[in-house]
């Protein structure tokens, strides 16, 4: 467990006791600057889990660490990508992106200054002033990842971040996330249900299985960035982890 | 690496199946926007077409307009030799977003087409029973659709859609939301009624794997103002394979054809 930012030990989650768990003695560390993927279909107890590892949600058995010490609550190492956005409505991308940073305190100038690096690292000036309601789902989740980098935490856990967008705006949108990760590591746990998508952005891709939520398989990925939607090996490691996963029927 | 060789079609005289949907000078604009741009082509009987293009170009417009949700600007568009009537056709339509009846819970969700159409009552219960168990919501039938998630409810929209057996199933990128697994499954779904009923479909999609995978043709758009940049007939084997090399040529060919960043 010493090697690991973050890490979960025999975590079990339910919610109803007439049902089984959502989740069953999930183990598993979290190498720092590592991007891990968590993959799974529908209903498996995936985003129960990213809660877990955020704190949003405490475990009936078992435990979160982040480093050494257990997990109790949100904390401000650990920032959330939301697959809805989440986004203040009533707030334009700037005030949306600093909105964090004032809530630890920091000085007005200082959080303008950070949060128009980040609004610019993900190709978003010229929109500081915009409301989110005039934005497309792309650049919604752009100014998600803009404010969930501003507050400099050291992990960040995205819940299937592009799951609304169509799939040309998803695959514009991995690029990006991966040129960002380049430009500023940092721990990555990335949920998603697109098997195409765990395969081009992870290090690592741990495989669940539903009712109860259970690791099923692990894999490395190996292959180097940029990697290619159609390159034979992307597509043989996608046909063997299709080939483990259930059908959520 | 296998290249593909487009063979474009233009001349669909060499077919003998009778045309099920005719669009001539199709145009569509709001106000000074132009949509679609005098966009002509037939779906023949008992096809399976996917249309493809990139976002924004006027996709879900151009099934808006066949079902007359939309009127033209101007053009036509026939189905069977008429212009289309929901009232006299059956066409199903299944949407984007997930399109239930919320005061319904499931079972009459999926029940309510056949309703309509004033099915006897065992004939109802039969074709709901069997389309609930397709796509898996057996256990659901007594919950609202407020209380499913997004992946669920979609599949109440298509056992509602499934269930009326359509003679024309309109489908506007209904699977965006689902995991690859299930997707595909749900493909073999569409592809089986096609071929168990005779369906006419028209398939929307951003995916173009999921376009390779299903169609028997798939019509390429362009940027707005919309008009054909190419057709491409797909002659591969079924049950066909994401990862073969005619597969990913086919799929390549296509992706370059819509790009635009």
């Amino acid at each position: 467990m010493d090697d690991y930012i973050l890490s979960c030990q025999d975590l079990t989650v339910s919610f109803k006791d007439s049902e089984p768990p959502v989740l069953r003695g999930l183990t598993l560390g979290v190498r720092e600057n590592e991007f891990l993927v968590i993959l799974g279909p529908g209903q498996c107890g995936k985003t129960v889990f990213l809660n877990c590892l955020a704190g949003l949600q405490l475990p009936t058995e078992g435990a979160v660490y982040y480093r050494h010490n257990k997990v109790v609550g949100p904390g401000r190492e650990r920032g959330v990508v939301f697959q809805k956005y989440a986004l203040f409505p009533w707030q334009t991308v700037l005030g949306n992106v600093a909105w964090g940073l004032k809530s630890q305190g920091v000085s007005k100038e200082k959080r303008r200054a950070i949060a128009l690096k980040y609004i610019q690292l993900v190709g978003l000036s010229g929109f500081e002033n915009a409301y989110p309601q005039t934005l497309s789902g792309g650049m919604k989740q752009r100014v998600g990842l803009a404010r969930a980098y501003a507050t400099g935490p050291k992990v960040l856990l995205m819940d299937e971040p592009f799951g609304a967008l169509d799939a040309q705006t998803r695959y514009a949108m991995e690029n990006e996330l991966l040129i960002l990760w380049e430009k500023e590591k940092r721990t990555v746990i990335f949920v998603t249900n697109n098997i195409e998508e765990a395969v081009f952005l992870g290090d690592r891709v741990i495989l669940m299985s539903a009712r109860p939520g259970r690791i099923k398989i692990e894999r490395e990925i190996l292959i180097p960035h940029p990697r290619s939607y159609t390159d034979p090996t992307f597509l043989a490691l996608r046909q063997e982890i299709s080939a483990e996963t259930d059908l959520a029927l | 690496m296998t290249t593909y060789n487009p063979k474009t079609v233009t001349d669909q005289s060499g077919s003998h199946d009778p045309v099920k949907v005719k669009v001539r000078h199709l145009t569509k604009a709001y106000d000074e926007l132009l949509v679609l741009n005098d966009i002509s082509f037939d779906i023949r009987k008992g096809e399976l077409l996917c249309i493809v293009g990139p976002t924004g170009c006027g996709k879900t417009t151009f099934l808006n307009c066949l079902t007359g949700f939309a009127p033209l600007t101007s053009g036509e568009i026939l189905i069977d030799n008429e212009p289309g009537n929901l009232f006299r056709h059956n066409i199903g339509f299944v949407f984007q977003e997930p399109s239930t009846i919320p005061w319904l819970k499931v079972w009459d969700n999926v029940a309510f087409g056949l309703k309509i159409k004033k099915l006897p009552p065992p004939e109802v219960i039969s074709r709901v029973e069997k389309m609930l168990d397709t796509v898996g919501l057996r256990r659901f039938v007594d919950y609202y659709p407020r209380e499913l998630s997004a992946s669920l409810e979609q599949r109440v929209a298509l056992a509602r859609e499934f269930a009326v057996k359509p003679d024309l199933l309109l489908m506007d990128e209904p699977y965006g939301q689902m995991d690859i697994k299930l997707r595909y499954y749900l493909e073999d779904e569409v592809r089986r009624i096609q071929m168990e009923e005779g369906t006419t479909v028209a398939f929307v999609t951003h995916n173009i794997e999921e376009a390779v995978y299903l169609a028997d043709r798939i019509l390429v758009l362009s940027q707005k103002p919309s008009t054909i940049n190419e057709e491409v007939a797909i002659d591969l084997p079924r049950p066909r394979r994401f990862d073969a090399p005619e597969f990913v040529a086919i799929r390549n060919h296509v992706t370059e054809a819509i790009k635009w960043w």
